[in-house]
């Protein structure tokens, strides 16, 4: 309940890092090393505080703030397997999935912006143009690393990836 | 001769302790500064450390994640060895040598002795004067894992003080600010110098506890020589040392004591070396009490 709350406070939709396990084994097995934040190159791992109740300590990625690159350093380090390493190709993550709010997209508005189809890594595949001008996420092929959310021009972000599973408050 | 040698070894041996601490507190200060200046030699907590790309992982933390996922992980069987091996050949010695929290709170009671010290000694009284039976030990311990399997969840990581420790000051410099957890170390902090002295190294820690499980009987401790032991019956300035206010000349020394050799240090002062280190239980040697006359003369 809460975390409805402190999304629409924040305007953050927490994702997991690369390789999570569903949630409720994950929570099981994070022993809250910190060696996933500390290894990430790009400081895209934040460790959730209080306000994210059961989370404590584990974990999070804000995409809005700095997404995933799947560089899938973290994976490898992670002692008890939280996040599993059998995980090595990007293309095979998947930490959530991007929505377009085609009401704040600008493409959908009339507006030309190609941000999240230019700067997806999954290019070409994972957000494709529709008629060269409206961006439409592949669901079957989105990773949810959140790079679209990150560039998106609007305010607020018109796309926004959910994490595959609720995270657990 | 031997005598000036023992006293000499102790000592310096306290000295070491000293400085491994100050050194294990600006180790854990040093690790997020430098991955935070892209050297990832080092990375981790006292949850869990790569030192060099050699894993180690804290037994208790192991035990926990197998308990509450019924999974033996083969990551978490190879991260316990190196400190499974150095308990059951030193004991508890990452407690009285490296922990955080011990050397917090060692510094935390001689401060607040000058601080408050008619508080002090009331928090003193309340210290049982006899070893507590191991049973206390075992049962706290048991009664946490069994609070963590109930709840179904991982309530140790959040019990464990080093870890808790280390981990904060990797939020703090990694700019993630503090969490509430460090709440729980202030809270203990506050109780060990107000209410129950040093309660939860010696009774409560999960940490602790469960290296206490890998002690033999061919593991470091402390041993009591009565032949010469000469100090007057209540005296006891061995005990009156001991951090965690245990009794070395008494039953039921472990599961508690953490061999940080304090009052092998302070009987040596006194002249009389009855207390050691050895591996195993040692019986009276004749020649021991025979070098304590000859440093009367």
């Amino acid at each position: 309940m809460f975390k409805y709350w402190f999304d629409l406070l924040k305007g953050k939709s927490p994702l997991r890092p690369p390789g999570a396990l569903p949630e409720e084994e994950f929570l099981k097995r994070c022993i809250k090393c910190n060696k996933c934040a500390q290894i990430c190159p790009y400081f895209s791992i934040r460790m959730a505080h209080a306000e994210w109740g059961k989370s404590m300590g584990t974990p999070m990625i804000f995409a809005r703030d700095i997404p995933c690159y799947a560089c899938m350093k973290c994976t490898a380090v992670c002692p008890t397997g939280a996040l599993q390493n059998d995980v090595v190709k990007k293309e095979e993550v998947r930490m959530g999935i991007a929505k377009i709010d085609e009401e704040k997209c600008l493409p959908y508005n009339g507006i030309i912006c190609r941000a999240c189809f230019e700067n997806c890594p999954i290019f070409r595949e994972a957000i494709i143009l529709e008629d060269e001008f409206l961006p439409k996420v592949v669901a079957e092929k989105c990773i949810g690393c959140g790079i679209c959310e990150n560039v998106c021009p609007v305010e607020g972000s018109a796309i926004i990836v959910y994490s595959k599973e609720a995270i657990a408050v | 001769m031997i005598h000036v040698k023992r006293n000499k070894f102790y000592n310096k041996l306290n000295t070491y302790r000293k400085a491994v601490q100050l050194f294990s507190l600006a180790f854990l200060v040093a690790v997020p500064i430098l991955v935070v200046n892209g050297i990832y030699s080092i990375i981790g907590t006292l949850y869990s450390i790569t030192i060099f790309g050699v894993d180690i992982v804290d037994p208790a933390m192991a035990l926990q994640t197998t308990i509450l996922t019924k999974k033996l992980i083969e990551t978490l069987i190879i991260g316990i060895i190196i400190p499974v091996l150095l308990a059951v050949i030193f004991g508890k010695v990452f407690c009285s040598w490296m922990c955080p929290f011990n050397t917090l709170s060692e510094y935390w009671q001689s401060i607040a002795k000058k601080i408050f010290p008619k508080r002090a000694k009331k928090v003193k009284l309340q210290a049982l004067e006899v070893n507590p039976k191991p049973i206390l030990y075992w049962g706290i311990l048991v009664l946490l894992f069994i609070l963590t399997v109930l709840l179904d969840f991982p309530i140790i990581t959040f019990l464990s003080a080093p870890g808790i420790i280390s981990a904060e000051i990797s939020h703090y410099i990694m700019g993630m600010g503090l969490g509430l957890e460090i709440f729980v170390v202030l809270a203990i902090i506050l109780i060990e110098g107000f209410l129950f002295k040093r309660y939860w190294c010696k009774y409560v820690c999960p940490v602790g506890g469960v290296l206490s499980l890998f002690r033999t009987p061919f593991t470091l401790r402390i041993n009591h020589n009565e032949g010469s032991c000469s100090c007057a019956a209540n005296a006891e300035p061995c005990s009156k040392s001991c951090p965690l206010d245990l009794s070395p000349k008494r039953d039921n020394l472990y599961p508690y004591c953490y061999n940080c050799g304090l009052c092998i240090k302070t009987c040596e002062k006194t002249g009389f070396s009855a207390l050691s280190f050895g591996f195993g239980k040692k019986g009276i040697k004749k020649f021991e009490s025979q070098k304590v006359l000859i440093n009367k003369d």
